[in-house]
């Protein structure tokens, strides 16, 4: 192949060609290394143990991280919304701000981003580990799919964990809003409830959950995928780690774009 | 149908026939010829970076060749690329890791119950007897509940070997059981090797630059040298080889 003059290397142009082409190779290659391990476990099934241990280990050990961010939104939005509505003399709604904005949007994506940053580098910081000290090649060699038996039960289990702890956090972000609303706001607890339970409806409640199942695939087979392809021993993975975290992150900003869109434009 | 292979008077269990394999520019094998005979323990010997292991490798799937054949029990697995197609060798071949490769998340007991669990129906009663059995085969009883973590690399070595013959394996491959191990420790792992080989019957591929490994288990002795193999033949030939780079191997 001709070699490329050291000037264009350098020009924008072929740095952002270099830059898309390295965004092809990596969607390309994560949707086949997540379809192939999701095809995997649909045809062989997945041990229920792992999974269950799974969803304890990135559902509930996220718990106390996702509560208190949500809690803390919750209490952040109600003071940010409650000087504004005092001002038009309608208190009463900033459980209705409160509700939709957690329910809708901050719970999934706070939470997401949560677990993202916690349960995510976990899966990616073990499978990198089990690939340098060759775990991995051991399941292999043993007749185990690790495809199957790592990723798999990983992906299952965040799909099931993320929806759980968003309702927690849904539920401890409206819990926040109406500890200020009552303290500092004057609303009273039943009048912040009777607003939010007819405002907030079960299609609010459910788009944000079901954005979040989505999430939870893309934090797993993020975290998988970079946790499977860590090269260069310890270093590696410190580098997948954070990779997992950054690329997660934004595809998950990316992400509730479109399917807020979608969802929005369909009726929900 | 795998048929059986048969070279001479020989019963072969592997064969490698003109492999080749390149990574980029690096031509690491260029046509090995090996064949190894059933029931014994072929050694095969090269300094870091010969190719050994990458040889090995090819034979339960963790790299594939570029060109040639490699046979066990005379199914050509070069050209496998599924895992359905490797699973039958795999569940034939036990292969140890450098090191040892445990699952650092689960107890020793639970590495060795591990590919009972996974292939096999036994109850756990005769899950915890199959384990205990073989911990004590490697002569390491009751250490069931500990953590490889808390092993020396020696002990993780023989828990790795447990794991890996706990299914009763027809072929054993051991890549560089006793690299990082102290004199008295490797001449454990290299007693382990030759109890296995003569008790079970097992085909046994140890790739190794460990010279007193190779004069305590050895049958034949092949080595490897710029991709190809160099001289292979009986333990007591090697041993008096005139090849000055064998010589210089094995004795300095």
């Amino acid at each position: 192949m001709a070699e490329i003059p050291n000037e264009e290397r350098r020009s924008p142009i072929a740095a952002i060609g270099r830059g898309v082409l390295e965004l092809a190779l990596f969607t390309g290659g994560l949707l086949r290394f997540v379809g192939s391990s999701l095809r995997a476990s649909v045809r062989h099934g997945l041990p229920i143990r792992v999974v269950t241990l799974q969803v304890y280990e990135i559902g509930y050990r996220s718990l106390p991280l996702t509560a208190i961010a949500a809690f803390a939104i919750g209490l952040v939005m109600a003071l940010q919304t409650m000087f504004l509505l005092k001002k038009f003399g309608v208190m009463q709604y900033v459980a209705v701000g409160v509700g939709l904005g957690v329910t809708r949007e901050l719970g999934p994506v706070i939470t997401a981003l949560m677990v993202a940053g916690r349960a995510g580098s976990g899966i990616s910081a073990e499978l990198g580990s089990m690939r340098v000290t060759r775990q991995i090649d051991a399941l292999r060699v043993l007749a185990v799919d690790p495809e199957r038996y790592l990723v798999g039960t990983r992906i299952a289990a965040t799909m099931i964990a993320l929806p759980l702890l968003t309702a927690v956090s849904d539920l401890l972000g409206i819990l926040g809003g109406a500890l200020v609303a009552t303290t500092l706001g004057g609303v009273t607890p039943e009048g912040y409830l009777d607003t939010t339970l007819y405002y907030v409806t079960l299609s609010d409640l459910l788009s944000g959950l079901g954005k979040t199942v989505f999430f939870g695939l893309i934090i797993s087979g993020v975290a998988a995928y970079y946790g499977f392809h860590t090269e260069g021993g310890t270093s590696g993975v410190g580098r997948s780690t954070t990779a997992t975290v950054v690329v997660s992150s934004l595809m998950i900003f990316v992400s509730d774009v479109f399917m807020t869109q979608l969802l929005v434009t369909v009726g929900y | 149908m795998a048929t059986e292979t048969h070279e001479g008077e020989r019963e072969l269990a592997i064969e490698f026939r003109g492999l080749t394999k390149s990574f980029e520019d690096n031509h690491v094998l260029r046509g090995v010829d090996l064949c190894i005979e059933r029931g014994h323990t072929q050694v095969i010997l090269g300094s870091s970076g010969s190719g050994k292991s990458v040889l090995v490798s090819m034979l339960v799937g963790l790299l594939t060749a570029d060109g040639g054949e490699v046979r066990v029990d005379g199914e050509d697995v070069a050209h496998f690329r599924t895992a359905d197609q490797w699973q039958s060798i795999w569940l034939k071949t036990g292969f140890l890791f450098q090191g040892a490769a445990l699952f650092d998340s689960m107890t020793v007991g639970e590495n060795v119950a591990f590919p009972l669990r996974q292939h096999t129906r036994l109850g756990e009663e005769e899950i915890r007897e199959r384990v205990a059995r073989v911990l004590s085969w490697i002569e390491l009883d009751g250490i069931e509940e500990k953590m490889p973590s808390e092993l020396s690399g020696g002990m993780q070595k023989r828990v790795g070997l447990a794991r890996t013959i706990v299914l009763e394996p027809q072929i054993v491959i051991y890549d560089e059981p006793t690299t990082g191990l102290d004199p008295l420790t490797s001449d454990t792992i290299s007693e382990l090797i030759l109890r296995l080989q003569k008790e079970r019957k097992v085909t046994s591929v140890v790739v190794t630059h460990d010279v007193r490994c190779t004069f305590l288990v050895a049958d034949r002795v092949a080595m490897l040298d710029e991709g190809r193999v160099l001289v292979e033949g009986p333990l007591a030939e090697i041993r008096e080889s005139q090849v000055p780079k064998l010589r210089a191997f094995l004795y300095g």
